[in-house]
């Protein structure tokens, strides 16, 4: 138990000395600044359009993180043989897996936080007004975050790197677009190939339920209910995928 | 031997679907839950194939809705300065950002508006009617996702006033809008010229009167109140008995219908 | 004593992903390791040293056959306790300094804080890198790089160390260092299984050996039950006239002319009986040898059979 802590402190400080982590990070701190520097038309929209523009930086540039993060946590290891040395000391492979991804969240949470409060103060500075519930989608980006890291890791324990990042691009667009394949089994001819979308779509992941970005803006209310549902959702699919990661990882051969 | 080898197999794989179908209603939930609105993420604008081709499909699947439907606003502009034909691609522009992002009500505004007035002048006859049900239900269709800004409501009712130059159908929605919250005072003047156009006299000094209880130095409004306390008073007998047929006539007459058209999209 | 490796029967087929043919890295291997012994494996690359490593570590899982340390699976987390490793060619994390990385193993064997400074001290001395504790690994040397494979090996002061060519990569006084160091903890009485391409270092330290080739164990025991005890004597003589080198060949013995002086190989036996006639005949006696066959030689003649 103990030692999933360990490793995770290891992978936080492995992932912020990664130089393109630290990249994709100032790539997006640049974008979410970009739009403060263009006028665009009556001040209304442009308040809008900032908010929009920022969320939605932070939420691409997060998936990106999450993907290079979690493609970094197994395989890295395996090729450089590091893993050799500290699988060879009384350390579980379900300790290792729980600690690398433990820390791959820690992570994308701080990353998640430093893109929040930059876009917050940069927001203050341009309206002189605290814009706090913009963070809440944060929330549910950060769940997005999770599952996709933890989607990608799992991959990088049977397969290379590049599937994995591949891997990791194919459920982003499977996850946003679910709802148009869910519109498609509503029209589908007939009843099996309807029931067949329906079962893809419980069982692939689907992030547009945990994307708040637009209501946000529009200064909907989020209750805390909804949430907690979203928590729900995206915890328990990490867990499922981090299993299935568990037991792929076990039985790999180094 | 391998640990765990028993767990390989499909009997693991099988066990792995279940859980995640357990997760199905988990999404159900979510979805079916009235804080969370559907319009903004469940839905696919045809239109959005229209506009913005295989690029916002794509952009849609990433994720990048926001960025699309704030792109095609500025787009919108664009082509509102290119005039021309790029107004008639600026209705399923506008259309597509309604769609993308239903609570900008700026969108459902300029959309109803721009279907209403602008096209509706550079139609031919025969299809303008088309254009006017177009805005009407624009701004019907704004009003389902946004029923609690004065906006949509205002803008529908100037339509009926100005547009169709049918006060009495505009009435009500004039009392709609100032049922919601910040409606500014001139919709409350327009209340009260609605009544005066449909000759309710005696509603109308009620609404002027209103206002001027809203505003005690509302100039409009006090020399509106004193011009028909003047028409009606009893000096002017015969002005009191003209008012009264108008108003009973008026309300005989029908108010005038369009011809219902293949409708851009209607209300779910 | 109960051994401390016990491996029988142990084998490990590498099989593609359909199925087919596999490389038979391990063939039915058995083999003991008692404790406070130094076991080495030897065998050219591709023998299956590594692979039999790996299987003791739980890295990679057997085809058949059983793998046992200190009495228990190798899965089991007590002999990780016990257990000190030391990969061949080590990488660590870059982003880690020298002393980091020991302390993060450090933590993982769940070493007291308190502790763990004076552990790893003392360990970063042991190995010569105390002035180098602060340097990122990522700028280590491989010599650098093996002594600290070395140090985080011998954090937990385990009872049995399992090192990958240890001297691998190493300038001539680094091998040697490591060479003692090992010789160091054999004193302390640690049971130790190596492998290794180096022949000679394999002689110097080990008690008992195994050669592997391709997957099979062709020889395992001592040095000398595995060296032929040398049957040979070689006398190098100057000043021999040609009557006696004559005599020496009836007697049996080998004489070649080498830079103006004879070398004669003779039987064991005979040796006093060469030197006496050499001394009688006038000649000066340069140099006696008696040449041992060395592991190399063993090893090679054992690979040129196989390749028959």
């Amino acid at each position: 138990m103990r030692s999933i802590l360990i490793i995770a402190r290891n992978t936080v400080s492995e992932a912020l000395s990664r130089i393109i982590l630290q990249l994709i990070l100032i790539f997006a701190l640049m974008f979410l600044l970009l739009g403060f520097f263009f006028t665009y038309m009556t001040p209304g929209e442009e308040d809008k359009m900032l908010k929009d523009l920022g969320l939605t930086v932070i939420t691409v540039f997060g998936l990106v993180l999450a993907i290079f993060i979690g493609v970094s946590l197994i395989q890295p290891e395996i090729e450089r043989r590091t893993i050799y040395a500290l699988l060879a000391k009384p350390v579980r492979r379900l300790e290792f897996v729980l600690g690398k991804y433990l820390g791959a969240v820690a992570v994308l949470a701080i990353s998640m936080i430093v893109m929040g409060v930059v876009l917050v103060g940069a927001l203050y500075l341009k309206q002189h007004m605290w814009n706090l519930g913009l963070l809440v989608a944060l929330v549910g980006v950060f769940f997005s975050l999770m599952i996709m890291t933890a989607l990608v890791m799992m991959i990088s324990t049977f397969a290379s790197s590049l599937l994995a990042i591949v891997g990791g691009f194919v459920f982003w667009a499977v996850g946003y677009g679910q709802s148009y394949m869910t519109q498609l089994a509503e029209h589908a001819d007939n009843k099996v190939s309807s029931t067949l979308l329906q079962v893809m779509s419980a069982i692939l992941p689907n992030f547009t339920y945990l994307d708040l970005r637009l209501p946000v803006v529009d200064g909907i209310p989020i209750p805390l209910r909804l949430l907690s549902k979203m928590g729900i959702y995206g915890l328990g699919y990490s867990i499922v995928v981090l299993a299935i990661a568990a037991i792929l990882f076990n039985e790999r051969e180094m | 031997m391998k640990p765990n080898a028993h767990k390989h197999g499909r009997w693991f794989l099988l066990a792995v679907v279940a859980v995640l179908a357990l997760l199905y209603p988990v999404q159900l939930s979510i979805a079916r839950d009235p804080g969370y609105r559907k319009e903004y993420n469940l839905n696919a604008p045809a239109s959005t194939i229209r506009e913005g081709g295989t690029v916002a499909i794509m952009a849609m699947i990433g994720g990048f809705r926001p960025l699309v439907a704030n792109l095609l606003w500025l787009k919108a502009d664009q082509y509102w300065h290119a005039g021309g034909s790029g107004w008639w691609r600026l209705v399923g522009v506008l259309q597509t950002v309604c769609e993308m992002d239903p609570h900008f009500i700026d969108a459902w505004s300029t959309f109803g508006w721009h279907c209403a007035w602008n096209i509706w002048a550079d139609a031919a006859p025969e299809d303008r009617p088309k254009w006017i049900e177009a805005g009407i239900q624009a701004y019907k269709r704004g009003i389902y996702f946004n029923p609690d800004h004065y906006d949509l409501y205002k803008d529908l009712a100037w339509l009926y006033h100005d547009k169709l130059k049918d006060p009495k159908s505009a009435i009500p929605w004039w009392q709609e809008a100032l049922k919601r919250r910040d409606a500014p005072i001139y919709v409350r003047h327009m209340l009260a010229h609605a009544y005066e156009n449909t000759w309710q006299v005696d509603k109308a000094i009620e609404t002027w009167k209103e206002c001027l209880k809203q505003n005690p130095q509302d100039q409009v409004a006090r020399s509106a109140v004193d011009w028909w306390g003047e028409q009606t008073s009893s000096k002017n007998k015969l002005n009191q008995e003209l008012l009264r047929i108008l108003k009973r006539e008026n309300g005989i007459r029908k108010s005038r219908k369009l011809p219902m058209m293949e409708q851009p999209y209607g209300i779910r | 004593m109960a051994s401390v490796v016990e491996v029988q029967g142990l084998t490990k087929v590498y099989r593609s992903f359909f199925g087919g043919i596999g490389v038979r890295a391990l063939n039915h291997l058995d083999l003991q390791v008692a404790q406070g012994e130094t076991f080495g494996l030897v065998g050219p690359n591709g023998s299956g040293k590594t692979t039999c490593l790996k299987l003791l570590l739980g890295l990679i899982f057997p085809t058949s056959g059983k793998a046992m340390l200190f009495g228990r699976r190798v899965t089991d987390m007590r002999v990780k306790h016990l257990l000190g490793y030391m990969p061949e060619t080590p990488y660590f994390y870059d982003h880690l300094t020298g002393e980091q990385l020991l302390r993060y193993f450090a933590q993982l064997f769940g070493v007291r804080t308190a502790q763990q400074r004076k552990r790893v001290d003392d360990l970063l001395a042991l190995v010569g890198m105390s002035e180098r504790r602060n340097m990122l690994l990522r700028h280590y040397s491989r010599g650098m790089l093996q002594r600290i494979g070395l140090a985080q090996a011998l954090l937990n002061d385990p009872a049995l160390l399992i090192l990958d060519e240890p001297t691998s990569g190493l300038d001539p006084v680094g091998a040697y260092q490591i060479r003692n160091l090992i010789l160091e903890l054999k004193r302390q009485g640690k049971t130790i299984l190596f492998a290794s391409h180096l022949l000679n270092e394999v002689e110097t330290l080990c008690d008992r050996v195994g050669v592997l080739y391709r997957g099979d164990l062709k020889a395992c025991g001592t040095i000398d039950e595995l060296l032929p005890q040398p049957s040979q004597v070689v006398i190098v003589a100057q000043g021999l006239a040609a009557p006696a080198l004559a005599r020496l060949g009836e007697m049996g013995a080998a004489c070649v002319p080498a830079d103006g002086m004879v070398r004669i190989t003779a039987p064991l036996e005979q040796s006093e009986q060469v030197l006496a006639l050499v001394e009688r005949d006038g000649g000066r006696l340069h140099e006696l040898l008696r040449p041992r066959p060395t592991l190399e030689q063993v090893f090679i003649d054992l690979v040129r059979q196989e390749a028959e």
